[in-house]
């Protein structure tokens, strides 16, 4: 028998439930939590121990009508199932539920590139499709389009899209460039969004977001309202020319500057991607480990830093950006580039020339042309022990934020007994400050303190008047708390359209703050 | 006058609410006779002249008098019909009576210009116009994406998601924060302006959980007061150009040669290909052109081509940014359009003296600009206009036109129309022209564009624009999977507006008042 | 954390879930699993945190895993499905139990693989 149940259901009404569910997937695919299957729905990764989140069950569905019908099964035994599509948003949470008991839905199998349409450079997509199986794809069919993939390569197309992650190509923001949506409803019904609403609309759907009537599809983001089952998106056009570049900055306070450099390249659109500024250790993660630098825990000295910069040839900071579009656009616009970061004093630029067999550089570059890969999971050796948690706030993109922010998180990370290990991700006009956060999670005092660490970092940050564009399952709750502006109306208004769409409350219940009314995270725990 | 109103049968606004919202907005912010209320019908619209009238109109000046005006109109039983987001008023009687209006007059106040991050924010009366002046005076110079007239209002067609003709020509994507009062009379603020002293509420787009703001676009789930949006920095150069090509199945090789373009963003500006036809309404009434009646027979249209220095179909685009990049893409557009046979290429010093190109020139290049012909004067100030979306193909692009003009033709109408072409998808655009004298003439307009929705659906060419007269039935052909996507509409709607406060044309399910 | 280990535990007991004899043993197919897998973090050379992590603690030699003969499929198998300290676990939606028996084939003899190529 199960020894872990979701939150008020007896285990008769949890065993006819799974049992049901059997029925429609088969055996193998409901995973209860006697079978070890159940681990791989562990959370790895996080500073809470994994039984605060440990699934109940898993049920793997490997067609719409199988989400369907789960659903139903769900909605009639008032089952809370936890939609996953890869699973692999590590540090938010990997595929694990909000909460222990929840069953987790895992689209996984779901996996089919259905369509990519040249013509129109498009394609539509199951849950279960991964970056690293996107390019494939796109590779093994020589399709003159080039994807966009987050850091995590094994990340999911569609997961990361909904959960509002971005590239490095020119088509960073994947949210922007999604377009048509196919949705389960809490009551096993399936609605498609935009043109995908009209019978003979197919050609439609994946060309033009909007349809008729209220523009719905971003509502099914960071959300619960139903379980997303297909989404289009856009595809980038191989360009002419791309050169991507790395300006080394030498020391940490150049942070503004560099930023104050890039602001008006970015709204210029000379730089057309997500630049990013990266912070050394980061990059550094590629060729060392703390422990050769440092015994015992404690962040590194400035001292430290400065060797690690020279003996790896990095900068304080490292910042990287690309080119992209005809030939003599790109060399008319490299030449501002250039020009504008040369005036920063001691800035070195490099191109891919000047660091051929580099692999910082080289996982850089190949995330800005849409190549998948897992370098920077580096950062996991850094201390050891697999912890880490991304903390994520949103700044306007100026140097002054900037310099705040990094003294503001690394004066916390310090205070903890952690490294700053951050960059900042400049989009259209904001930046996405994103801090890996890194601990040894089978240090259980460690642990404790990343995890305090990060919620002391929450209240800092919205004290200052920045929010988190994403999180961590466990700090869903607290960082929903700080989007309080008039009362909290915002949230009041999403809870009320998940009462609207799921008003058995059975869909990921929680995701992002968002409970079903009635429901809080104390009535959950 | 109020009282004896009231008295009789059919239901109507009470005196009371009338008397509270003077009390709350003042008495010259309460718009009421048949006079003033026939100023927001539209005689050329499909209703016409003599469709119903609202209750009342109001002018509330604040968020705050929004937030009194929900409160009144929910004890009263009353619909309030926001001008911005539904174009106009439109109602049948019984409803109308009890709908009052709400004109953005007094809510017009550009709240701020940020030249660094290069955005504004605005209310919802702010027009194109109004934030050019205060723009033109920055330094740098930020462009406007002017949708539709230099008089007509951000909010509107943000609301409206009308596309305008520079890069930032999709609304939707470069507005970043809004502020709606919701029919409980909360005040939402979307994305990073839900976080007190946020200083990212028009710089990040999604904040934290689900991104509402398409929500509030096409719909009437709250009353938008504060919107955000992204403006372009004036480019180093600007350089508009048109292709014009000689016959109407042109079209096809015309769109064929543009789709890789659009996708390649080697065309960043919408390209938008127009019918002579459509060029030509821009410029002049028809009865300049042409005085037989019924459609423009094709030979008719061949001649008025040649009249105009201008082909059967006419492609509008722009380059921007350095003189050496625009040069560069020049080489590629101008070889890729010139292979086309019979196509003539032009740049703008081709076109001097050519007010339809200039019109369409400085739309391109950021300035708000309005037609010299005004607004849809084709036969007179009668017309229905549509826009049904496509995938940006030559193949469909023809499908479109055909089924298009058969049904106009049969119906007895020219049907003005260009493609408007963004991302992927071309919005075929068009109207239905009509002689607003005549009622004959009407009623064969709305027959028409009905069989034009239904028909155009039917070949997978949804209606994405229709008036407001229209609005339902555009809505019954999105009906896949059981009408599953408007049930989710009405879901909304009756959850976040149980009694009905905010009136839209769409089919939302709120006619509870 | 006592979860896990008892998971780990637990996972050497063999798993029958879907495993289809004529995959079975199929090194090919094995090696086209590490190559879309694995090979992110266990290819050689930096750049791959898990060749990086096992050349620091165990030498170079050891830091492929293709091919190593200290590694059996039963242990392989069971850090696929449960993960190990950095490396986190696969379940057997993303891997089926028939691709990580040729997974493990293919680790353990990777000649298999390049006989069978044509």
């Amino acid at each position: 028998m199960n020894s872990i149940l979701p939150k008020g259901v007896s285990k008769e009404r949890f065993a006819a439930a799974t049992g049901a569910m059997r029925k429609v997937v088969g055996d193998p695919w409901v995973i209860l939590d006697e079978n070890p299957l159940i681990a791989g729905y562990m959370d790895t990764y996080s500073a809470a121990p994994e039984s605060s989140t440990a699934a109940s069950a898993a049920v793997c569905p490997g067609s719409v009508e199988e989400v369907q019908e789960i659903v139903r099964i769900a909605r009639q035994y008032r089952i809370p199932i936890w939609s996953i599509s890869t699973g692999k948003n590590f540090a938010y949470g990997g595929p694990a539920p909000r909460t222990a008991g929840q069953v987790v839905l895992d689209l996984r199998r779901m996996n089919r590139v259905i369509e990519v349409n040249t013509d129109l450079g498009y394609a539509i997509v199951e849950p279960g499709v991964a970056y690293v199986d996107f390019y494939n794809y796109m590779k093994r069919h020589k399709l003159p389009y080039w994807i966009d993939c987050a850091a995590n390569g094994m990340g999911g197309v569609m997961g990361n899209t909904l959960d509002h992650g971005v590239g490095y190509t020119a088509y960073g923001d994947h949210l922007l460039m999604q377009c048509g949506m196919e949705v389960v409803l809490s009551d096993g019904s399936l609605m498609r969004t935009g043109m995908g609403a009209l019978p003979n609309g197919a050609a439609s759907w994946p060309v033009y977001k909007y349809g008729y009537g209220p523009y719905i599809d971003g509502l099914f983001t960071q959300s619960n309202f139903g379980v997303v089952t297909k989404i289009g998106l856009w595809l980038m056009p191989e360009p002419p020319a791309f050169r991507p570049f790395m300006v080394q900055l030498q020391n940490e306070d150049d942070l503004y500057e560099v930023t104050e450099k890039l602001r008006p390249l970015k709204i210029n659109m000379i730089i057309p991607n997500a630049a990013i500024t990266v912070h050394l250790l980061w990059e550094a993660s590629v060729y060392t480990t703390k422990h050769e630098w440092k015994t015992g825990s404690g962040p590194l000295p400035q001292r430290t830093l400065r060797q690690i910069a020279e003996k790896f040839n990095l900068g304080m900071w490292n910042f990287y950006a690309a080119l992209y579009g005809l030939p003599e656009v790109v060399e008319a616009n490299w030449q501002i580039v250039e020009s504008t970061f040369r005036s920063i004093k001691g800035a070195k630029i490099y191109r891919e020339a000047d660091r051929k067999d580099d692999p910082s550089f080289n996982y850089r570059v190949r995330l800005m042309r849409g190549e998948p890969n897992l370098t920077e999971f580096s950062l996991m050796n850094w201390v050891g022990g697999g912890g880490h948690i991304n903390f994520s706030p949103i700044s306007p993109a100026s140097g002054a934020d900037a310099m705040k922010q990094f003294h503001m998180i690394r004066k916390a990370c310090e205070k903890y007994g952690f490294d700053y290990i951050g960059e900042f991700v400049i989009g259209w006009r904001e930046q996405h400050h994103i801090l890996m956060l890194m601990f040894n999670r089978y240090d259980a005092d460690e642990s404790r303190r990343a995890h305090d660490c990060f919620a002391q970092l929450i209240n800092d940050a919205a004290a200052e008047g920045y929010g988190e564009y994403r999180t961590n399952l466990h700090f869903m709750d607290q960082i929903a708390g700080t989007y309080n502006a008039n009362d909290g109306a915002l949230l009041r208004m999403q809870r009320r359209i998940k009462h609207a769409l799921d008003p058995a409350g059975i869909l990921s219940p929680g995701k992002n703050g968002i409970w079903p009314l009635g429901e809080s995270p104390e009535t959950n725990s | 006058m109020a009282l004896a109103n009231a008295a009789t049968t059919r239901p109507g606004l009470s005196p009371a609410a009338l008397d509270r919202m003077r009390a709350a907005l003042g008495a010259d912010a309460v718009v009421v006779g048949s006079a003033a209320l026939a100023g927001y019908l539209d005689p050329g619209s499909l209703a016409g002249p003599d469709a119903a009238r609202p209750a009342a109109a109001v002018m509330p000046s604040s968020v705050e008098q929004v937030r009194h005006l929900l409160a009144i109109a929910r004890e009263h039983r009353f619909a309030l019909w926001p001008l911005v987001g539904s174009g106009r008023f439109f109602a049948p009687a019984d409803r109308a009576a009890v709908t009052v209006i709400i004109d953005p007059k007094r809510m017009a106040r550009v709240l701020e210009v940020n030249e660094e991050f290069a955005y504004a924010l605005v209310e919802p009366g702010v027009t194109y116009a109004q934030l050019h002046d205060r723009l033109r005076s920055g330094k740098p110079p930020l462009w406007l994406d002017c949708a539709s007239l230099a008089a007509g209002s951000l909010a509107d067609d943000f609301i409206n998601r009308s596309f305008g003709y520079t890069p930032y020509n999709d609304h939707v994507i470069m507005q970043c924060g809004l502020e709606a009062v919701m029919p409980d009379g909360s005040v939402v603020r979307t994305g990073m302006g839900a976080m007190p002293r946020s200083s990212s509420w028009q710089l990040f787009k999604y904040g934290y959980g689900p991104y509402t703001d398409g929500s509030f676009t096409q719909s009437a789930f709250g009353i938008v007061t504060k919107v955000g949006v992204w403006l372009m920095p004036a480019p180093p150069a600007c350089k508009p150009f048109m292709v014009a090509v000689p016959r109407e199945d042109d079209l096809q090789r015309l769109i064929e040669t543009l789709k890789p373009l659009k996708i390649t963003m080697a065309i960043p500006s919408t390209a938008v290909v127009a019918h002579v036809l459509c060029d030509a309404s821009l410029a002049a009434p028809r009865a300049k052109y042409f005085s037989g009646r019924g459609p423009m027979p094709a030979a008719a249209v061949q001649k008025l081509a040649g009249d105009l220095n201008r082909g059967v179909w006419n492609l509008y685009g722009a380059l921007y940014g350095l003189p050496v990049g625009i040069d560069a893409a020049w080489k590629v557009i101008s070889g890729a359009f010139g292979g086309i046979q019979g196509a003539r290429v032009y740049s703008a010093d081709d076109r001097k003296g050519d007010a339809i190109f200039e019109y369409r020139a400085q739309l391109m290049c950021g300035v708000p600009a309005t037609s010299p012909s005004g607004a849809g004067n084709w036969m007179g100030g009668g017309r229905a206009e549509l826009a049904q979306a496509a995938p940006l193909t030559g193949d469909d692009a023809m499908r479109a036109v055909q089924i298009v003009q058969r049904v106009a033709q049969a119906h007895g109408f020219d049907y003005p129309s260009a493609f408007i072409a963004t991302w992927r998808s071309a919005l075929f655009s068009g109207a239905v022209a009509f002689d607003p004298k005549s009622n004959d003439d009407r009623k064969r307009a709305n027959d028409c564009a009905n069989a034009i929705i239904t028909e155009m659906a039917a070949a997978g060419y949804g209606t994405v624009g229709a008036p407001p007269e229209l609005a339902e039935a555009a809505a019954a052909t999105y009906s896949a999977h059981g009408g599953t996507l408007w049930q989710v509409h009405r879901k909304l709607k009756a959850e976040l507006d149980p009694h009905g406060v905010i009136a839209s044309p769409l089919p939302l399910g709120h006619r509870g008042v | 954390m006592m979860r896990r280990v008892a998971i780990v535990m637990l996972s050497i007991l063999p798993l029958a879930v879907g495993v289809s004899a004529a995959q079975a043993g199929d090194a090919a197919r094995g090696q086209q699993v590490f190559d879309t897998r694995c090979v992110f973090c266990h290819g050689e050379g930096l750049g791959h945190p898990a060749w990086q992590l096992l050349a620091l603690k165990k030498g170079k030699d050891k830091a492929e895993i293709v091919g190593r003969s200290d590694l059996t499929p039963a242990y392989i198998k069971q850090v696929v499905r449960n993960g190990y300290i950095e490396m986190p676990p696969f379940r057997a939606s993303e891997i089926s139990n028939a691709d990580l028996d040729a997974l493990a084939d293919y680790i353990t003899h990777p000649g298999a693989a390049s006989d069978a190529k044509p």
